[in-house]
């Protein structure tokens, strides 16, 4: 990989980790369910998936939630699974509409969905809570608003900065 | 934002409500279930549900019929001298209980989910 | 062939993290519940164990059986075993020794029982089986309520004709004990100290107002309803959580019986040899099953202040549910109150 890409990805990833812990000082949104959070931090992985790949994208997502897990979850803690988890169906969601008719925002909608999907499917199998499968519908629609946002940012980002 | 993104959003947003009102209307009936003992161990667990439905277990006498309906359950036919527990007719809390000793049966219903047990 | 392989390692890594998360997750134990109900001392008890081993459980639920028989068979006052020497032996046998040898277990019984005489003020009075038996009498006729003369003239036995020997043996001077406010909490304190002596944690014991819980499996504390003495239908008024704790509730609201418009329940006050009226319930919270069921007799006939003080003293917690409904807790009572 050339120099530039790998400095322009690792400020990326930097940038992402930063965000991270940023929205881990606020208060949870999400109530009872853990790792329910506002997810600022794919305003990043939106740009890096628009600008470089998919590659690109599942490497900074994944080398973020690793590194979360040692500062904030802790390592192979259920919270880092939900986070690994949700990130993962996120990323993938949006590597494969990538290419559809959909805007930025709209990609970013599906990343939020797929976001929540992801988690609630990793904390059903985790934590034997069959229940948890009521709260997806709410999750998914406040998934949708928080997606329009962050995919507004983003598509300011990329429109109005150089990358 | 698109014009396929506001598909994206409708359709999603639709489909998010209708299993909200699935989950709604569903979700309270599975609260009541009653337990059926034989012997002191639980044999059946039955959902009190708004429908009459009957269900068979086997006592020391012979097949006890149960019946349960809105929210409640009975005992309908036994084999046993007197007949007590399914004159008894119907519970429908967690106080009640219905005791068949000929037929060594026991039911009672189930505390409320959030509540281990009650000391009375 | 080096860029292909590139290609797929992205994806391949974070698969097997998640391959790895999902396999922990469902190697984690489950609950696995087995639940038992017995009948023994008059009361209805349910346990419910969470064990991983089916064989364990149920040799455990066996014991259990036998602890809860062991106990109903020695404190029982009205029928004899044959070859065991319980409470009903040492008020009717015809031996002509002046001693009575007794089961180490009913002699701890009938100790602590002759301890918390003291203790109470004098209102845990085991001696008093006679005045309990006129009532009984009352209470299954249903013909109306005993005078207090008749109740005197009962009362033959006082405490202080209890006496406890050597070697496990009992002054043979046939006192007519009985030991309602102290059996079941011994039997249940028993079942806990043997469940944990076999490494069962997580157990649930319910034996008709002495709860004992262990650590429940999938949560920090178990949750326990308080019955409220004026539902019909059986609503609480107040949940405890909590580990590792006995919780026990002494009333007068399901043991009773009405005439001419007045209820008369089942816990006799030593010192009037009436039920008493101040309290409709009160419920304790200590760590010890025997302490929480005596207790709770004990709060149940004290007047409030000194059962609050006592309450003090013993470093445990306590609710009282009055006649005017008026619900008062121990100073450190909301402990138990949080999730």
């Amino acid at each position: 990989m050339e120099y530039q890409k790998l400095t322009r990805l690792s400020m990326f990833l930097a940038l992402s980790i930063l965000l991270s812990i940023l929205e881990s000082l606020l208060p949870m949104i999400g109530g009872h369910i853990p790792g329910m959070k506002l997810g600022i931090a794919n305003v990043i992985t939106i740009v890096v998936l628009l600008h470089y790949g998919y590659k690109e994208a599942f490497g900074i997502t994944i080398l973020r939630v690793l590194v979360m897990g040692i500062l904030r979850t802790g390592i192979f803690s259920t919270g880092f699974f939900l986070s690994l988890g949700g990130a993962l169906f996120s990323v993938s969601a949006m590597s494969i509409v990538k290419q559809s008719k959909l805007s930025i925002i709209g990609i970013s909608i599906v990343g939020a969905i797929f976001h929540s999907i992801g988690q609630i499917a990793v904390a059903t199998v985790l934590l034997h809570l069959p229940n948890l499968i009521y709260y997806l519908p709410w999750m998914i629609l406040l998934s949708m608003l928080t997606g329009g946002i962050i995919g507004y940012f983003a598509k300011q980002i990329i429109r109005n900065c150089k990358i | 934002m698109n014009k396929s993104d506001q598909k994206l959003a409708i359709i999603i947003s639709f489909i998010c409500i209708v299993f909200i009102l699935i989950f709604h209307f569903n979700k309270n009936e599975q609260e009541k279930v009653a337990l059926v003992y034989y012997k002191n161990e639980l044999v059946k667990t039955i959902p009190l549900l708004e429908e009459s439905q009957e269900y068979q277990v086997l006592g020391k006498n012979g097949i006890v019929t149960l019946e349960s309906k809105q929210g409640k359950i009975r005992v309908k036919q036994e084999n046993s001298p007197l007949h007590i527990c399914s004159r008894q007719g119907f519970i429908q809390n967690s106080t009640e209980i219905i005791v068949c000793l000929p037929n060594q049966i026991v039911i009672k219903i189930k505390e409320k989910d959030n509540i281990d047990t009650i000391v009375r | 062939m080096q860029k292909k392989i590139n290609k797929f390692i992205w994806l391949l890594i974070p698969i097997l993290l998640l391959m790895i998360g999902i396999l922990v997750g469902l190697t984690k134990q489950h609950s696995n519940i087995f639940e038992q109900n017995f009948f023994y001392m008059d009361t209805y008890i349910y346990v419910k164990l969470d064990e991983q081993d089916e064989n364990k459980a149920k040799k455990a639920l066996e014991k259990i059986d036998s602890i809860y028989q062991d106990y109903h068979i020695l404190a029982d006052r009205y029928q004899e075993y044959e070859g065991i020497h319980n409470i009903y032996t040492i008020h009717n046998n015809q031996e002509t020794d002046d001693t009575l040898p007794l089961d180490p277990r009913l002699y701890d019984m009938i100790q602590y029982g002759k301890d918390w005489y003291i203790k109470s003020n004098g209102k845990i009075d085991i001696s008093m089986g006679n005045v309990l038996d006129v009532w009984k009498r009352f209470r299954t006729n249903q013909s109306g309520i005993p005078t207090l003369e008749e109740l005197q003239v009962s009362n033959t036995s006082s405490i202080d004709d209890i006496i406890l020997l050597d070697n496990y043996k009992i002054q043979n001077n046939h006192v007519n004990i009985d030991l309602g406010a102290i059996a079941k909490g011994y039997a249940t304190e028993m079942v806990g100290q043997y469940l944990e002596s076999i490494g069962i944690k997580n157990y649930l014991i319910n034996a008709g107002g002495n709860v004992k819980i262990g650590i429940p499996r999938e949560k920090e504390k178990f949750s326990v309803g308080i019955e409220d003495p004026n539902s019909k239908t059986g609503d609480v008024f107040k949940v405890v959580y909590g580990k590792n704790i006995s919780i026990v509730t002494s009333g007068g609201y399901e043991r009773y019986y009405e005439f001419e418009g007045k209820k008369y329940h089942h816990i006799i006050d030593p010192d009037t040899l009436m039920p008493s009226s101040h309290l409709k319930s009160v419920t304790v919270i200590a760590e010890d099953s025997r302490l929480g069921d005596v207790l709770s007799t004990t709060l149940f006939l004290l007047p409030l202040d000194q059962g609050q003080m006592l309450v003090n003293q013993l470093g445990v917690e306590a609710i009282w549910y009055t006649a005017d409904n008026l619900i008062v807790t121990s100073k450190g009572f909301d402990a138990y109150e949080q999730k």
